[in-house]
């Protein structure tokens, strides 16, 4: 199959196949053409030559609807659901739509939903809207949503990011389920992700073409990472090598009720402390209570020998503490502003002459040192945010917190959605920084993230903290299964 | 798909007749009246399908153009007064009269309305104003330019500009309301009142009179409303207060109304509800209110014809623009009846034309 | 069980308007008892139907996430144009009346619909344009002139004054409830069964939850939009022979009825509780919510008040419903320690 975009060849001679009752994973880098991929089988794109063949009827192209007919069901990563609606009409509704239904037979909607939810063992409120529902039961939804309509192949995008540990097994466990019952599954991820346990094949797109098809027992993140690539990466180790011990950040007993409780820590300037957990753990709370954004109801903050309690963002900032959120898109940028506005946002004051006028050379300068040292790919600093890759874009992010000049940086979980080309550079540049004695905790739970950057390690399950691991700890060969091991215990 | 398309083709063609009938429709049916046979050079309004009438002007060479400009477009009075512009227009070969008025009773609108015709260079400015004081400036300024201004129902302008022209003494016209209302309530009761607006002055005029009258000489009848209520010239508003002043004030006998508006939506409420106990005493013109007149749901109704006010102030304008001295103290005639023998006093043109509408007569009104 | 149903009914913003709704009438009771007659709430009913009329099908357009400021125009035009045809031809038949109004609704709905649909243009943007346009068109090809009651045809009258029943007064005059209540209850039921027993009706609200999804679950939007907006001329223009009947009067361009009372009707659906940004509404929150807001217009004088209060106390409601929703669910959210939207 072949497929182009203008002059970007985005498939090139990709051939796939999928059997009966097979779980397949299709794994490549932002880019790599795999969702052009899944929606020109889904028929939202007619590829420009090429045959599909779907249960051995050929067609040249599909439409949406011939697709539907045949069984193909994609599940977006933003699931496509309708939020105000209750479970049952969004399971139902797409087959309604498919049968050409005039009238609305409430009934029939929830024994269609209710049909649905028992084929995968799950119960739900049918009645509940989408929205007060969790990620994960949402993602049920729109499975259930594509098994009413008969799919026998589900395309699923990203299914795990937003899943914790738990969640992530009642899917592992209901597609296994699907696959007896003969439905074909294929994951569609840029990671070595938790589903590969699960799957028969995994196919590894790059640049629009198909490296191969690897029996997943046959894969591991080395090979995965160097197919993907196409070159060896290797994340740099991180040793701190700063000379004064005396402690930037300490945290005595921190409790928010409800959230996370009696959490202690201490930081060093160089220092670079990993935070751990699964969801749920508290550690994006307890960052947040670091920013100002959740204060605290008892225990102590001490910044540089002094106690202070932050109830804005605007104090933490002030008195050098920066946190790189979580969510890149609606939280740590302005997406449809340029990389000048974006860099220069947090240090407005230090941007303006007397009398608080913007100094527009000055942000320009500041926002180039930023491209240059952090290497940002892109045609110019008046670039809009929304255009550069996620790596770029959080490289961008990184630049606009560093140039606060923060003693101490949070980061949590900062390659979400970033390839690992970019993820490599991305750990240099925290590397880097750490080691000119700036205090940097980092947020995680991509295990290699945390042992190629941290010298610390805390791990926190239900608000507690269940574990602590110095540098010595993270060098042992094991240190992966203990640390699941603490993750996963009771 | 075929089915759909010639439905689809067929509503066109019903809805091309629904406007085509409207529109044709317009001058030749039943509303002779509504023909205005002038040009109408800023107009606004809706062009008429049939051909107008050409205004003698080409071969003038004296040539006046006066423009008048009342309270709003699109309400039944204004319309009437528009055609007595356009009646004085035919009657005089060297005169290019018409009315433009702005779109809402609006003070501002109209200044606006002014300054553009003062730019323009006409000749003379007719103003019915929706708010005298407001205008104030603007009518120097016409002044200034050289323009003859001639104001009707705007005593404040008096002095100001040329001439005010009054079709009645307002006192007066107040008072007779007043008296026709006691008569009708039996001399008892309580009663409720509504001008237009409290900064209206003929309203305000036309209230006080019918309200000391009432005081004077009926001491049962009971004011309900120290303050009249306001609707703005606007019959929805004008609807809404009355019909919230028959719900309040259950045990209502009588309603002196100093507009069009809220007599005829008091007489529609009482036809509405069958409610014979409370009298009506208004303002009238007969196409609003003819027919409660006849069916007795409106007890008085009184007026003037704005047709013949528009052709008197009209008229006015165009004795100043000929250089007629129009002396204070003597009187003048402005060619309509009532408006024939006019009182000049402090810059006010005043007439006699007072109509009471009866059962016997309303039909012979066109307006 | 049931008091717990009770209690999620009050906990609903319908629920504490309508708690509002009982307590402004007890206070207007006592400060005036002639409020409390039942000649006073059919009277409410009958001036208050073409508002929920009118109502209804900007609950449509609400829900699928549009606003539009275009339909009290359509319902002078479409009302007047319907009145002017009946003048003319002398056909006096209701029937008749409403149906050159609902067909010119219809019309002007569909331009709504088609150039919301094709030109992608903002809802907003598009129906204050097509506004004007609107009454430019009945201008140029109809005129402005206002019809007073007595060249009114006899049809919109005799409508307006028929009852369904009468409740004779002390004072001898009578109250009743009007017809208008008939086409109220049947588009009330009707646009009930549209928004939930419907194909159509449901891509309506779909379409306000989420565009994307709306159209990737297969729903054909172009029909969806050109239904709502062809629903909404439609009732606009029922809407505007009611409110003609009502007065028995007409000036297009000089009066107030029905003009400028969009963005009022708009208000009073979201005090109710329909969400602006689409998805979420019943058509009893636009009941509940249009019934409030007329209270507030009708009971000054009972209360002894200007008509400047009545702003006020509009205004306040929907900042205050507004607010309170609003503060709520930044407080569930900021509990829950999500920062975005």
């Amino acid at each position: 199959m072949y497929k182009s975009f203008g002059a970007v060849q985005a498939l090139k001679n990709v051939s796939f196949e999928v059997a009966p009752a097979e779980i397949h994973c299709l794994v490549g880098e932002n880019g790599s053409g795999k969702s052009t991929f899944v929606k020109t089988v889904a028929g939202v794109h007619p590829p420009d030559s090429g045959e599909i063949i779907l249960n051995g009827n050929s067609y040249p192209k599909v439409n949406v609807r011939e697709a539907i007919k045949e069984g193909i069901q994609v599940i977006y990563q933003d699931l496509s659901l309708f939020p105000s609606m209750t479970v049952a009409e969004n399971i139902a509704t797409n087959r309604m739509i498919a049968e050409n239904r005039r009238f609305i037979n409430w009934k029939e909607i929830r024994e269609i939903a209710a049909k649905q939810l028992e084929r995968i063992g799950v119960s739900l409120d049918l009645d509940e809207a989408v929205e007060n529902l969790s990620v994960a039961n949402r993602q049920l939804v729109a499975i259930c949503r594509a098994l009413s309509l008969d799919a026998k192949l589900i395309f699923m995008d990203e299914p795990t990011t937003a899943l914790t540990k738990t969640e992530v097994d009642r899917l592992l466990n209901i597609v296994l389920d699907l696959k007896s019952k003969g439905i074909s599954v294929v994951f569609i991820s840029h990671k070595l992700d938790e589903v590969m346990e699960v799957a028969d094949l995994v196919s590894i797109f790059r640049d629009g073409e198909k490296v191969g098809d690897f029996p997943s027992s046959e894969v591991n993140e080395k090979m995965l990472v160097y197919h993907m690539t196409g070159r060896k990466v290797e994340y740099p180790r991180y040793n701190r090598t700063y000379k004064d011990d005396t402690p930037v950040l300490e945290v005595k007993n921190l409790t928010s009720n409800g959230k996370y409780e009696d959490v202690s820590f201490t930081v060093r300037k160089g220092d670079i402390l990993g935070l751990t957990g699964l969801l749920g753990a508290g550690r994006t709370e307890l960052a947040l209570t670091l920013f100002g954004l959740n204060p605290q109801d008892s225990g102590k903050i001490i910044l540089e020998g002094k106690e202070r309690k932050f109830t804005t963002p605007y104090q933490a900032i002030k008195s050098g503490i920066s946190l790189v959120p979580e969510n890149r898109q609606t939280q740590g940028c302005y997406m449809n502003k340029s990389i000048t506005d974006n860099v220069a946002a947090p240090i407005l004051d230090r941007m303006a002459n007397g009398g608080g006028v913007l100094n527009v050379n000055k942000m320009k300068e500041h926002a180039e040192d930023t491209v240059k040292t952090l290497r940002v790919v892109t045609a110019g600093i008046s670039t809009e945010l929304q255009n550069l890759s996620g790596g770029n874009q959080q490289k961008v992010v990184l630049g606009k917190w560093i140039g606060t000049n923060p003693k101490v940086l949070i980061l949590d979980s900062p390659t979400v959605g970033v390839d690992v080309g970019s993820k490599e550079e991305i750990y240099q540049h925290i590397q880097k920084f750490a080691a000119q004695g700036t205090a940097v905790i980092l947020i995680s739970d991509e295990i290699p993230e945390i042992l190629a950057n941290c010298n610390k390690l805390i791990v926190m399950k239900k608000g507690k903290v269940v574990g602590r691991l110095e540098s010595d700890d993270l060098n042992v060969a094991d240190v992966r299964d203990r640390i699941h091991a603490l993750m996963d215990s009771n | 798909m075929n089915k759909k398309k010639i439905f689809a083709v067929l509503m066109c063609l019903v809805l091309v007749a629904v406007f085509a009938l409207t529109a044709c429709g317009t001058p030749a049916e039943e509303t002779p009246s509504e023909t205005p046979a002038q040009e109408e050079p800023a107009q606004e309004t809706p062009a008429q399908e049939e051909p107008a009438e050409e205004a003698p002007t080409a071969e003038s060479d004296e040539q006046f153009e006066i423009v008048m400009i009342a309270k709003t477009e699109g309400l039944a009075w204004f319309d009437a007064m528009k055609r007595g512009v356009a009646e004085f227009n035919d009657d005089f070969a060297d005169v290019n009269a018409y009315q433009h008025s702005p779109e809402g009773a609006d003070a501002a609108k109209q200044a606006a309305m002014i300054e553009d015709y003062i730019a323009k260079g006409v000749d003379a400015i007719c103003c019915v104003p929706n708010d005298p004081k407001a205008l104030i400036p603007v009518v120097q300024k016409a002044k200034e330019a050289g323009i003859v201004v001639v104001i009707h129902e705007g005593e404040d302008l008096a002095g100001i500009a040329d001439w005010d022209v009054e079709v009645f003494d307002n006192y007066e016209f107040g008072r007779v309301m007043g008296q026709k209302l006691g008569e009708a309530m039996g001399g008892k009761g309580k009663y409720a009142a509504n001008v237009g607006g409290l900064t209206m002055q003929t309203h305000m005029q036309w209230w006080q009179g019918g309200t000391d009258y009432i005081k004077e000489n009926f001491p049962d009848i009971e004011l309900v409303n120290e303050q009249p209520y306001e609707d703005q010239d606007d019959a929805a508003i004008a609807y809404d207060i009355c019909k919230e002043i028959l719900r309040a004030h259950p045990d209502l006998n009588g309603f002196l109304g100093c507009t069009v508006e809220s007599g005829s939506s008091m007489c529609r409420l009482l036809k509405e509800t069958n409610n014979k106990n409370v009298k009506v005493s208004c303002l009238a013109v007969p196409s609003a209110l003819g027919e409660y007149i006849k069916e007795g749901w409106c007890a008085n109704g009184q007026g003037n014809s704005p047709i013949d006010a528009g052709y008197a102030t009209v008229m006015c304008a165009y004795k100043v623009l000929k250089g007629e001295t129009i002396e204070e103290g003597s009187t003048v005639d402005l060619g309509k009846p009532g408006m024939d023998n006019c009182n000049v006093k402090d810059g006010v043109i005043k007439g006699d034309a007072t109509i009471i509408f009866t059962p016997e007569n309303v039909d012979q009104y066109d307006f | 069980m049931k008091s717990n149903a009770i209690k999620k009914f009050f906990s609903k913003t319908e629920g504490y308007i309508l708690l509002i709704v009982i307590v402004y009438c007890i206070i207007v009771a006592a400060v005036n008892p002639n409020f409390m007659t039942p000649g006073n709430f059919l009277d409410l009913i009958r001036s208050s139907s073409w508002y929920w009329i009118l109502g209804f099908g900007v609950l449509l357009v609400l829900l699928s996430g549009g606003i539009d400021v275009s339909y009290t125009a359509i319902a002078i035009c479409s009302g007047y144009v319907s009145a002017c045809v009946i003048q003319r031809t002398g056909i006096e038949n209701l029937a008749f009346a409403f149906f050159i109004a609902i067909l010119i609704g219809l019309w002007f709905g569909a331009i709504n619909g088609f150039l919301i649909h094709y030109f992608r243009l903002p809802t907003l943007i598009a129906t204050l344009g097509t506004k004007t346009i609107f009454i430019g068109i009945m201008a140029a090809l109809v005129g402005v002139e206002a019809i007073n009651t007595d060249h009114l045809p006899a049809v919109f009258k005799d409508f307006g004054l028929a009852k369904l029943f009468t409740v004779p007064t002390e004072t001898g005059a009578e109250y009743g409830l009007s017809v208008f209540f008939i086409p109220l209850v049947i588009l009330g039921i009707l646009t009930w069964f549209i928004l939930y027993r419907t194909q159509i009706g449901r891509s309506v609200v779909a379409l306000g939850n989420s565009e994307v999804s709306a159209e990737r679950a297969g729903y054909n939007l172009f029909k969806t939009r050109m239904f709502i907006y062809m629903y909404v001329g439609a009732l606009a223009a029922v809407a505007g022979v009611i409110a003609i009947s009502d007065v028995a009067w007409i000036a297009p361009l000089s009066s107030t009825m029905i003009r400028g009372t969009e963005l009022t009707i708009i208000a009073a659906l979201i005090i109710g509780g329909v969400k602006l940004t689409g998805g979420e509404g019943t058509v009893f929150a636009s009941i509940i919510g249009l019934l409030l807001v007329r209270l507030f217009e009708t009971t000054l004088i009972f209360l002894g008040l200007t008509s400047s209060w009545q702003n006020f106390f509009t205004g306040l409601v929907f900042v205050a419903s507004l607010s309170v929703t609003s503060l709520q669910r930044a407080r569930k959210r900021r509990r829950m320690l999500l920062f975005e939207e």
